[in-house]
């Protein structure tokens, strides 16, 4: 019993990070029906970024609170960037060209930064480990379960983000004409919302969450990879659809979802299973219900 | 036996009645013609009829046979139905002869091996519906354009196309659905004779959904009216242009309110 | 006879390519061409799917992974235990070797049926992920198989093929898929391309005309994968990753969808393009070349999508523009 409740309080901060990401997926999706394949990178350079920056902003890394923070915002505001640019030389000269060459586009810039990350002078392909800002404890013990400060942070910074992005999207103007273009983009166009504009912010704020979840990831596996972001982002669009596609707390569900299934995979079953049981829920979910858990399905106009 | 008949045909969409209760028939060698204003559910009952919606209730016989359970393309081989489209979906990169080859695919009578392996018997069997294909194209004196890429076809010819297409699927009814969409007057009188040269020349049925008054009004010999989805009037060309609720629903609410009033007024 | 002369000309072209290829060019040469070889295959297998049917795969690493551990584990587990004399001659063994390619081939292509039955139902990026996902289960499937070496890998497969398999393969599929796409029951791919509610309107099943074209790809892909593994002599599950999978589909892409001679040259020229930039590599020390094949990926979505061929064979290029050249902007 002990060791299932352990397992269900990693499987929740492993799935409120998928959560973040799977929320940048499912806005992308939401509004240009795109499947940005970049996002899982993105949320490796938001590891990356902080790699570098912590001994920067302080060296030795001493572990403090203030320093996370920093770094955290750092680089979030360092991938808020790069989403903007990915989007605008990308995927804004392809709005009108058929999907699949904008999912192609996708792919390349994924394997771009991918590749270009793994170069010698910029990071290297060797895993490298991520300093250590906040020294792990474990602040609540009970019945043989352990909660680590980490995962306390961790979740708690999650749920916040999440929070922030639903009050942005409902409550701002730009979240109201996010939602508009994700309605339909030519009436809201023809309705003056600037579409470009819209979009960019989209792409940032999916970004700046992005670089949140990974440094979340690398401060809890303090480890710093150039392919770590494949998986995550595979395993976050799998949250995505599972929720339905350009749902947001449907995105949420589906990342605590994915978050406890690979627990539960790694810790009952085998660890070799780790990533196929994303795939196998993918495949579930799109051949039976392809709407999501909270999507709507759509009637085909012919 | 009558070549369409449906029983109280319905379908709803969420808790939108898109077609409800509806039942009519088309004969052998008869041209039926099915009107109604815009969102009347015109297209949605020929998307029923061939399979693309599955109805909430009632039935579709075509040949004889019950279409339920069977799906878009088993209703055109088994019970011999036929369709266009209101916007154009001919096989839009392929040729004019190409497009009919696909559908000629009853005819093929060889296998992979064949095909891999070039034997005699795939060749004389591949021209043999070549030279049928160009023979239904000729009818149609489509046949000049054969090699001509189906995109490329002029609007009248892309229109025809869909026809002869449907035409080489051998098809005991002909669902037509909105024809004379975007054509002048001119390239619509051609379609009328095209119609009913398909009909004299095949002894098929032929139900056609049109937004042209004019038009069905010339080419049927009977007509039924959709209005939200439900049949409100059925008769022969003359008994539908005096129809009253035929006229309510075509010129809309407000405009009869007025011709009552002014009705009233007068006496 | 036809037939006869066509076999005739078939053999002597693949005499004459395998003799040439294997005795005027260097170990390292060869090594390139067998891989160009083994991506000529797989990129116009491919093709069938994403171009002349339209629907996108990205998971034909899998099924190329699973001819070459079939095939495989024929010839390095169960040859070896075979006593009959006849299959320890030359004609025995590549007799058995042709066996086991076709082995591998009808596996991959079953393994095809079972992934594209239910997922051939959904469309575009779904689709996509859908297969990409199958691709790493299959993956991640062999991984986990020991007798086949799991994640170690599998060692010890013997040098069965050579050039003379390869190019026989590569212009036999070749000549294959063009038949079947210049056939009628080939048309019905590209009908499906075209307007699928189209198709079914006229009787055909769509369904079913997916999951054959998906069916032939994956037993091409399967042979492929039979020949690469007894070209390299090792197999690790890992080569057959979602990265394999999609230089497969850039080559498609690059070549044009729907054109075989496209892939064709876009097989050679980015298999070329890998090996030629490898200088470069000991030269700076840096491996830029998936860089630059990502590069070059963007770069011509944004400004050539339809790649270099759209969708016309090579032949039509001489043939002074019989279709309008409007014919294959999309």
């Amino acid at each position: 019993m002990a060791q299932f409740l352990q397992h269900l309080v990693n499987g929740l901060s492993l799935g409120s990070i998928y959560a973040l990401i799977a929320v940048g997926y499912s806005m992308v999706y939401g509004i240009l029906q795109l499947i940005n394949f970049a996002h899982g990178e993105v949320v490796m350079l938001g590891a990356v970024f902080g790699f570098w920056l912590a001994p920067k902003f302080m060296y030795p890394v001493e572990p403090s609170l203030g320093l996370f923070f920093a770094v955290l915002g750092a680089s979030m505001f360092l991938c808020g960037l790069l989403g903007f640019f990915i989007e605008r030389l990308a995927y804004r000269p392809l709005r009108k060209s058929p999907r699949i060459n904008c999912l192609i586009t996708a792919i390349g810039v994924s394997l771009f930064l991918q590749y270009f990350t793994q170069l010698e002078f910029i990071f290297g392909a060797i895993p490298q480990t991520y300093p250590e800002m906040i020294s792990q404890a474990t602040v609540f013990s009970f019945a043989g379960v352990d909660i680590s400060n980490l995962q306390l942070i961790v979740v708690g910074l999650s749920f916040s983000l999440m929070i922030i992005l639903q009050f942005v999207v409902y409550k701002t103007k730009l979240g109201l004409g996010m939602r508009a273009v994700s309605e339909n983009t030519e009436v809201a166009a023809l309705l003056g919302v600037p579409v470009n504009k819209v979009i960019s912010f989209t792409f940032i704020l999916g970004s700046m969450l992005a670089a949140a979840a990974g440094t979340f990831v690398a401060t809890m596996y303090p480890k710093v990879d150039a392919m770590m972001g494949t998986m995550l982002g595979m395993k976050a669009f799998v949250a995505a659809v599972l929720g339905g596609i350009g749902n947001l707390p449907g995105a949420v569900i589906g990342g605590l979802v994915m978050g406890l299934a690979e627990e539960f995979t790694v810790g009952y079953l085998s660890s070799s299973f780790r990533d196929a049981i994303a795939f196998a829920i993918l495949i579930l979910v799109l051949l039976f219900r392809p709407a999501g858990i909270l999507g709507k399905t759509k009637i085909e106009k012919v | 036996m009558k070549a369409l008949e449906i029983k109280n045909l319905g379908i709803q969409f969420g808790g939108l009645k898109a077609v409800q209760n509806v039942s009519l028939h088309v004969n052998e060698y008869e041209l039926v013609g099915l009107i109604g204003p815009n969102g009347a559910g015109k297209t949605t009952l020929f998307n029923l009829i061939t399979g693309i919606y599955k109805p909430t209730t009632g039935s579709v016989e075509m040949d004889g046979k019950n279409i339920a359970g069977l799906s878009s393309f088993e209703i055109t081989n088994e019970c011999f139905g036929a369709r266009t489209f209101q916007n154009i979906r001919l096989f839009k990169d392929l040729s004019v002869l190409e497009n009919v080859l696909v559908s000629s695919h009853k005819k093929i009578d060889y296998n992979l091996w064949s095909v891999l392996f070039d034997t005699q018997h795939y060749r004389n069997s591949e021209k043999k519906i070549r030279e049928e294909a160009m023979e239904l194209l000729k009818i149609f004196s489509l046949d000049s354009k054969a090699d001509e890429i189906a995109k490329n076809l002029p609007y009248g010819d892309q229109r025809k196309l869909e026809i002869v297409r449907a035409m080489s699927t051998k098809p005991k009814i002909l669902f037509l659905d909105e024809p004379a969409a975007g054509m002048n007057e001119h390239e619509t009188l051609q379609l009328l004779n095209l119609v009913r040269f398909v009909r004299e020349k095949y002894k098929i049925g032929i139900l056609v959904i049109e937004h042209d008054m004019k038009f069905i009004m010339g080419l049927c010999e009977r007509i039924y009216v959709l209005d939200h989805g439900q049949l409100i009037a059925e008769g022969r060309p003359e008994e539908i242009r005096s129809n009253k609720d035929v006229i309510k629903a075509y010129l809309g609410e407000e405009e009869t309110n007025t011709a009552v009033r002014s009705n009233l007024h007068g006496r | 006879m036809r037939q006869i002369k066509h076999l005739f000309i078939f053999s002597a072209l693949v005499l004459l390519m395998g003799f040439s290829f294997s005795n005027f060019l260097g170990i390292y040469h060869q090594t390139i061409l067998a891989l160009c070889g083994i991506n000529i295959i797989l990129a116009v297998s491919l093709n069938l799917v994403n171009g002349f049917t339209g629907q996108f795969s990205l998971g034909h690493a899998g099924f190329m992974a699973v001819g070459a551990y079939v095939s495989a584990a024929l010839t390095t587990l169960w040859l070896p235990t075979l006593t009959n004399p006849f299959l320890m001659t030359e004609i025995g063994v590549n007799l058995f070797f042709l066996f086991a390619l076709l082995a591998g081939g009808i596996a991959a292509g079953l393994t095809g049926f079972l992934v594209g039955v239910p997922s051939l139902r959904l469309k575009g990026d779904y689709l996509a992920v859908v297969t990409l996902g199958f691709g790493e289960i299959i993956r991640i499937f062999i991984l986990n198989i020991e007798p086949i070496g799991g994640a170690r890998g599998l060692i010890g497969i013997p040098q069965l093929s050579n050039l003379y398999w390869i190019f026989g393969f590569v212009l036999l599929i070749c000549i294959w898929i063009h038949r079947i796409v210049s056939s009628i029951p080939g048309k019905q791919f590209m009908a499906v391309r075209d307007d699928e509610t189209a198709t079914s309107a006229m009787g055909l099943s769509t369904t079913r005309i997916k999951v054959r074209s998906f069916v032939y790809a994956s037993f091409f892909a399967g042979i492929a994968g039979g020949l690469f593994a007894h070209y390299i002599a090792y197999l690790n599950p890992a080569t057959f990753n979602f990265n394999y999978s999609f230089q497969i589909v850039a080559m498609v892409v690059l070549g044009g969808m729907g054109s075989l001679t496209g892939s064709v040259a876009a097989a050679i020229l980015l298999t070329g393009l890998l090996e030629a930039l490898r200088p470069l590599q000991d030269l700076t020390g840096v491996d830029l070349r998936m860089v630059i094949y990502a590069l070059t990926l963007i770069v011509l979505m944004l400004t050539r999508p339809e790649g270099m061929f759209g969708r016309h064979e090579i032949w039509e290029f001489f043939k002074k523009f019989k279709k309008s050249p409007q014919g294959f902007v999309r």
